[in-house]
């Protein structure tokens, strides 16, 4: 089925991202402080929760058409 | 987010998160994009049991947030460069300065010069300007009011105009090296460099007509046609240029909205009636025609309440400047697109010399 092969290629990539932001904030915060510093650290824990839960959603959509597939074979 | 909060950063590093993180945006969206496809159909065999749409929303949501949070941290970090690396952005030495400094660097972004106008007190504007250098006779500035500029000073605005054989100009339009310039006076006030400018578009007057605003907008429109101003869309169209007069990057089609003027309107009764006529008969006085005209004025009005918002938008360009005494002074061109008989645009351009609807001076480009 398509959509567990989009699911496998997307997965991946959500994880790279979420490691190549993090990889991008431990470049940018040394030495950054102040109230700027403080709305990015916001921001960066909303949005990596974000992908966090896009991956878990793409798991149960991938874990749903696995067994439809199943239980149509 | 302001104060006199201590801040620091590396403004190498947060260019470089910036770039980083706007790889991985590149890549997820490119990703996002082939996943939306075989999931919308993925969505017709579960019948929307996943409610795919809401959380793939979700998911490009995040993928916005991380472009806009690189966009932000890159220009956090430029503000950083302004604030204390002499604007260097490549800087990787560690820049400490007060928030409000890197606030001041952050604000221009949102900064719009129509809505920081004010007037002068007496006598205010002459002190700001050089009094020597605002009248030539020929020569000098026009102005009275203030624009306060991102960076929190005052600055005075000023319209320039020179005579030359007879005709006044107010502005260049291009110059080549060494030509005489409408700016400093064709050499009377050389000297200035511009500090900041800015080109956008802006709506002015006040952010948002209210209702009683808008209903005496429309009032107006039915005396005086459409109002004064241009739409966004259609000063989006200009080409500004410093320097230079504006161009059309694209002409941009007749307003819609803007009604077409009717054939003929019966005159309806004035409240006066004219000096030794009292008995004038006026054909709106009718029921009829009165019914007629109730009619037309509706549309207008109608089509002024919401043409009241729609046409309050300009292309401008603001310069800041200063000299070599340290004095400042503001160069505030605002441009209409108005629409000739022929429904081909033309554009108006102003000098902007103070807070009020009239404190404008009309351009007459120098060739």
């Amino acid at each position: 089925m398509e959509v567990i092969d989009a699911c496998d290629r997307l997965l991946p990539r959500l994880f790279d991202v979420i490691a190549q932001h993090e990889h991008a904030a431990a470049v940018a915060r040394p030495d950054w402080s102040g109230p700027h510093h403080d709305e990015f650290e916001e921001r960066f824990v909303a949005v990596q929760r974000a992908l966090g839960q896009g991956c878990t959603w793409v798991l149960r959509l991938r874990h749903d058409a696995v067994a439809r597939l199943e239980a149509a074979a | 987010m302001s104060g006199e909060t201590g801040c620091s950063a590396r403004p190498a590093d947060l260019v470089e998160y910036a770039r980083e993180t706007g790889d991985a945006v590149w890549q997820l969206r490119g990703a996002l994009h082939d996943f939306d496809i075989a999931a919308e159909a993925y969505e017709l065999i579960s019948g929307g049991i996943f409610r795919l749409a809401r959380y793939g929303d979700a998911l490009w949501d995040a993928a916005f947030e991380l472009e806009d949070m690189a966009g932000w941290v890159a220009h956090v970090g430029w503000a950083f460069a302004v604030a204390g690396a002499g604007g260097d952005s490549t800087a990787t030495a560690v820049v400490t300065a007060s928030a409000m400094a890197v606030d001041a660097w952050l604000e221009p972004v949102e900064w719009s010069p129509a809505k920081h106008l004010r007037s002068g007190a007496p006598g205010e504007w002459l002190r700001a300007l050089d009094p020597t250098c605002h009248g030539f006779g020929d020569a000098g500035y026009s102005g009275g009011g203030f624009v306060v500029g991102p960076d929190g000073r005052a600055y005075p605005l000023v319209a320039p105009y020179v005579t030359r054989d007879g005709v006044v100009y107010q502005a260049d339009d291009g110059l080549v090296p060494g030509a005489r310039s409408v700016l400093d006076l064709d050499g009377r006030d050389p000297g200035w460099t511009t500090i900041y400018e800015k080109i956008g578009v802006e709506r002015w007057g006040s952010d948002a007509p209210n209702l009683m605003t808008r209903l005496l907008t429309g009032i107006g429109s039915t005396v005086a046609g459409r109002p004064n101003g241009s739409s966004r869309s259609d000063v989006e169209a200009l080409h500004l240029v410093p320097g230079m007069a504006p161009t059309f990057g694209a002409v941009p089609d007749r307003p819609a909205t803007e009604p077409a003027p009717p054939p003929y309107m019966q005159p309806s009764e004035p409240p006066y009636s004219p000096p030794a006529q009292p008995d004038t008969v006026y054909p709106g006085s009718n029921s009829q025609a009165g019914k007629a005209n109730a009619v037309s004025e509706g549309v207008d009005l109608a089509g002024g309440f919401f043409m009241s918002d729609l046409g309050r938008h300009a292309a401008y360009d603001i310069t800041f400047q200063q000299n070599a005494t340290g004095q400042v002074r503001a160069l505030y061109k605002r441009v209409y697109v108005g629409f000739d008989d022929a429904g081909d645009p033309y554009a108006d351009s102003v000098w902007v010399i103070g807070p009020e609807n009239n404190d404008h001076v009309l351009i007459n480009y120098a060739p």
